[in-house]
Order: C-alpha cells, then sequence, then structure tokens
C-alpha cells in the first residue's frame, strides 16, 4: 500500500505574530513555520500502518524556510521518501497550495492520502477535501484510528455529539486526520543530522497555480488583549461562594 | 440569484441550537443580503422537526425524509443540499460550525458542486455593498480576518455560541420535501457503525457550561471533581491536550487549536495553564474562570476572574456554593 502524506507548514504561534502594512496577511519576512501539529499526526497514523501492515509512506511539503528539517525529519521517523514542491508563493491559499499538491500526487502511484484535517493557517479544514476533488477520488474527514484488512481500511470519524461512525473504505481515498492513535513519535536529532548528511530531497517544481480562492481578506487584525483576571482571593469557601454570587448575576 | 440557504443539523429530531443560531443570523441578515430564507433539514422522519420550523419566520423549509439519511453521510448531505441550494439561487449558506458543520461546509464549497467561497468558523458577519463579510479568527486566535467573497455563493460556517439565537419568527414558511439525487442507499462511502462514544454526555462544542481540567487535576480519577461541579452547573466536561495525550480523557473532550473550539456562556479552566492551542479553542467565551496553582499562567491574561489556589480545595468548595444557590 502506497500512501502520500501532504503536510502543511504554518507560522509558529510561540512567536508574536505581526500584521503587514496592508493589513491583509502577515508580516512573512521574519515568520518562523513548524509542521501543521494535525499533519504530525497524519505522518504517525501512516507510519503505525507502514509497522503493522507494511506500507510505503511519502511526505510531500511545499517548500518554506523550514520545510528541509521537516522533511528530513519525517525520514528520520520513518517514512520512505520525501519530497519538496518548490515555485509556490508563501501566501499561498489553501486551495493554490491543494492544486500544486494534486499535480505532485497526480503522478504518484499512490493508493491513500492522508493529510491534517486543518490547519493553524486557516482552520477551514479543505486541504483533504480540495485534493481529493481535484484528484477526482472520495474524502473521509475528522478521522482517527485507521486499521487495514487486505484491501480495506477501516477509519473511524468523529460525529457531532460525541459520535463514532466506523467507515469501511477501499483506495484510492483521501483521508482527512484528525488525531493519531498515540502522540506523534520523536525522532532524535543525531537521526535526524544522519540523514540529512546520507539523503538527498527529491523536488518537484510546480508553479503557482492559476485558482479562483472563491475569497479574499479584507483585513487582517490582531484582536484587542483582554485586561487580564480579576484576582479573587480568600479562603476556599469565600472565594467560591463570590465567584457563585458572580455567576449567578451574569445568568439572570 | 440572492437569498440565504441554511442547512440545519438535527439528531433524532431535534434541531441543535447552533443551527437555530445561524437560522436567526440569516433572519437578521435576510433584507441586507436580499431574496428569502430557506431552510434545509436532512433526516429520517423529519415530519415534526419541519412542522416546528414553519413559524420560525424562514421563508421555506426544504425537507429530505429518507431512511437512509438518518445518519450523517458527507457525499449523501452534500448531494442533497447541493440540490437545494442550487434551486434556491441563494448566494449565501449559512451552517453551524458543529464537528459534523466542519465536514460538510468545505465539502460543500470546496468540491466541484458549488465552487464557491468559503469562509470557516466565523463569529461575525456583515454585508457591505451587497457584499457579505465574514469575520473569523485564525493562527489560534491571534490574528482576526475580515473575508469578502468573489465567487456566485458564499459559504459561512458560524461558531456555535457566538450569534443570538432569538428567531424573527412571523409568517408562515412553505414545507417543501425533496428527493434525494441518488438512488436510496447510494452514498459511495458507507457507514458500518455508529457508536456513542461520550455515553450520551453532552457534546462540549455546544454546552452552555464547559469544566475543563488539565494536567493539575493529577490523574483521570481526579476529573470526578471537575465532573461533580460540571453537573451542579448542568455543563460539559473539557479537557486539555495535555490530558488527552496521556490518555485520562477521550479526545472527543479536548478543547483547543486541535480538539474543540468551543465558546460557552461560562468556561471554567481547572488546573490548566493556558498553552496559546488552548486559548485558541476557548478565548471567545463569554465568562472565563480560572483555578490555578501559579499566579503567573497565562490562562489569567485571558480569564475574567482568577483564583490561585488548590483546585481540589476551590472547585468542591465552588461546586457547593453552587449547589446552594440553586436551593
Amino acid at each position: 500500500m502506497n500512501i502520500v502524506v501532504p503536510v502543511k507548514l504554518v507560522p509558529d504561534l510561540v512567536e508574536e505574530l505581526e500584521i503587514n502594512d496592508d493589513g491583509t496577511d502577515l508580516e512573512r519576512d521574519f515568520l518562523s513555520y513548524k509542521i501543521n501539529e494535525f499533519c504530525d499526526h497524519a505522518i504517525e497514523e501512516a507510519l503505525q500502518i507502514k509497522e503493522a501492515h507494511g506500507a510505503s509512506v511519502t511526505v510531500i511539503a511545499i517548500e518554506r524556510d523550514e520545510t528541509d528539517k521537516v522533511l528530513y525529519t519525517a525520514l528520520a521517523k520513518g517514512a520512505d521518501r520525501a519530497v519538496k514542491v518548490t515555485g509556490v508563493d508563501e501566501a499561498a491559499t489553501t486551495h493554490t497550495a491543494a492544486k500544486a499538491m494534486c499535480t505532485v500526487i497526480a503522478g504518484m502511484d499512490y493508493d491513500v492520502v492522508m493529510t491534517g484535517v486543518q490547519a493553524a493557517d486557516d482552520r477551514d479544514g479543505q486541504l483533504g477535501i480540495l485534493l481529493a476533488g481535484y484528484l477526482g477520488v472520495p474524502c473521509v474527514s475528522v478521522v482517527s484510528d485507521v486499521s487495514v484488512s487486505g484491501d480495506t481500511l477501516t477509519v473511524h470519524k468523529e460525529y457531532s455529539g460525541g459520535m463514532m461512525a466506523r467507515y469501511e473504505v477501499t483506495p484510492k481515498i483521501v483521508l482527512g486526520v484528525q488525531a493519531a492513535r498515540q502522540t506523534p513519535r520523536y525522532a532524535p536529532v543525531s537521526r535526524v543530522r544522519q540523514i540529512m548528511k546520507e539523503t538527498e530531497l527529491e523536488e518537484v517544481l510546480v508553479g503557482d497555480a492559476d485558482v479562483d480562492v472563491g475569497s479574499t481578506v479584507r483585513r487582517m487584525y490582531t484582536p484587542e488583549k483582554g485586561e487580564g483576571a480579576e484576582m479573587l482571593e480568600g479562603s476556599s469557601e469565600d472565594v467560591a461562594a463570590r465567584i457563585a454570587q458572580l455567576l449567578n448575576e451574569k445568568r439572570s | 440569484m440572492s437569498g440565504i440557504c441554511v442547512i440545519l443539523e438535527q439528531r433524532g429530531g431535534d434541531v441543535k441550537r447552533a443551527s437555530i443560531e445561524a437560522l436567526a443570523e440569516a433572519l437578521r441578515q435576510r433584507s441586507a443580503i436580499g431574496g428569502g430564507v430557506t431552510a434545509i433539514l436532512m433526516g429520517s422522519d423529519m415530519a415534526t422537526a419541519a412542522e416546528q420550523l414553519k413559524s420560525s419566520g424562514a421563508d421555506k423549509i426544504v425537507v429530505f425524509d429518507r431512511g437512509d439519511l438518518a445518519h450523517y453521510s458527507t457525499e449523501g448531505y452534500r448531494s442533497c443540499a447541493v440540490q437545494a441550494i442550487q434551486a434556491s439561487g441563494a448566494t449565501a449558506v449559512f451552517i453551524a460550525a458543529t464537528v459534523q458543520g466542519r465536514d460538510l461546509a468545505p465539502s460543500l464549497a470546496g468540491g466541484a458542486a458549488l465552487d464557491a467561497g468559503y469562509a470557516a468558523d466565523c463569529t461575525d458577519v456583515e454585508v457591505d455593498g451587497g457584499r457579505v463579510i465574514a469575520t473569523r479568527p485564525v493562527y489560534a486566535g491571534k490574528a482576526t480576518v475580515k473575508v469578502a467573497c468573489n465567487s456566485a455563493t458564499f459559504v459561512l460556517s458560524l461558531r456555535p455560541n457566538v450569534f443570538d439565537a432569538s428567531l424573527t419568527g412571523g409568517g408562515e414558511a412553505v414545507i417543501e420535501s425533496a428527493d434525494p439525487p441518488f438512488t436510496e442507499g447510494d452514498v459511495g462511502t458507507h457507514v458500518t457503525s455508529i457508536s456513542d462514544d461520550a455515553g450520551g454526555s453532552r457534546d462540549v462544542a455546544e454546552a452552555d457550561v464547559v469544566v475543563s481540567g488539565g494536567r493539575g487535576v493529577g490523574g483521570p480519577e481526579g476529573f470526578a471533581t471537575i465532573q461533580a461541579l460540571a453537573e451542579a452547573l448542568d455543563g460539559a466536561v473539557g479537557a486539555s491536550r495535555a490530558v488527552v495525550d496521556l490518555g485520562w480523557r477521550p479526545h472527543a473532550e479536548q478543547v483547543g487549536q486541535t480538539g474543540k473550539v468551543v465558546s460557552p456562556k461560562l468556561y471554567v479552566a481547572c488546573g490548566i495553564s493556558g498553552a496559546i492551542q488552548h486559548l485558541a479553542g476557548m478565548r471567545t467565551s463569554k465568562v472565563i474562570v480560572a483555578v490555578n496553582k501559579d499566579a503567573e499562567a497565562p490562562i489569567f491574561k485571558v480569564a475574567d476572574y482568577g483564583i490561585v489556589g488548590d483546585l481540589f480545595e476551590v472547585v468542591p468548595a465552588l461546586t457547593e456554593a453552587i449547589g446552594q444557590l440553586e436551593d
């Protein structure tokens, strides 16, 4: 089974984010990027399948500052191939990213595409769904716990209200991964360094795809910061009584 | 081409409050956007639900009522919704940003079906010169964007608990029953089983009150204290990512960037330090109360009320105080 994991790099949210002078996007000159957390889960789940059933795992990412590190780390964790997609604008939307990745994936011999269900840079959950649309294959999103039996995959999909549904699907399919069955593994730095020395990343040049994204950002701004909490002091009973009182007032 | 379609989510025939909020917002925007408001209801045995919406203020209710729609499927619900949206000629589609909405909305917009613009998890909607503008938080709430649509249709998912749920009422909606555009049972992928992991407990994303526990709770047994307060407040239990990763609580309860975004009337954070990923999931809550041992915990920056102390003393005291108020 060939699994392709397209991963997104997103701005590291631990850093302060600045808005550009136009007020339409982040000031990208000094941004540091890291792997989107959900995509890290997609890699983990793909590696779990590889270990349990045997599979070849290919990780692909669009070139950003930290892409090499992310791809080498994926190889160090156990991925078989890593492909860097170049030529795509840094401020690319999910639509353009999906189109570029589709161009690369369509030329591959793949069975399953596993990607993070959503990303911090859009939170709109479209990458997997758009990819599936462009590739012309079905998609199951918000998925966890993928298992393989012969040619069939069983996936668990979360429904509203804490319900879980079990799907049986057959390749080719795109899965939007919500959570891997375990916390994404850690690759020791020494192993990543070793891989960097021994391996060269594959590169594929894809120009900016001409995609109508359907919407434009008119304005981006940082939300007002709150003033911080009013701190309540005293014995637990006193504090509890005051909170209960306050809540009662707010409720009515 | 004008008007708004609202895709309603129901469970066992009860329309979710988050969907009522979306419908109420559509009714408020009706004159600005122009055209009518069409509510779309999909499921099995929908007659009562449709009847209840008759006086909601909507102009029309399109009902897809068939056995194979009893449970949600992306393909099945999408085909029905697309058919109804295209028939109505709507320029805006509202849908509640629940787990289901977060799946259905992008597949409506992104697929070849509508080829629409899409804004997820919106906290405000306005109309400027005939164009719909959506406000939505991005980058874990560190930035906010106002997005304008530049295609014929704009799909918006609305964050639950943010929009006022009061329906304008007035008039009587036309109820139109519609046939799904596929043969019964033929929806591409199929569901083999459905289980209720939450054991019938409340969905953290839709609850009015959420009491969340973090690493400070100390272990799975410590959550009995959290649960007790949640019950006293008639709310749901939430969890930080750390405790979900540790296996103390199920993933469905996780609040934050990699879990659910919640916006309840009251959020009580117990033993949660407040990492940016967690704040992303709860900072739009109306009132936030934080209990933490560490006075420097970042959670106190977004909280309205903070208590520095041992949660195993403060939380039971609060549970009791709430109980006394209600007596």
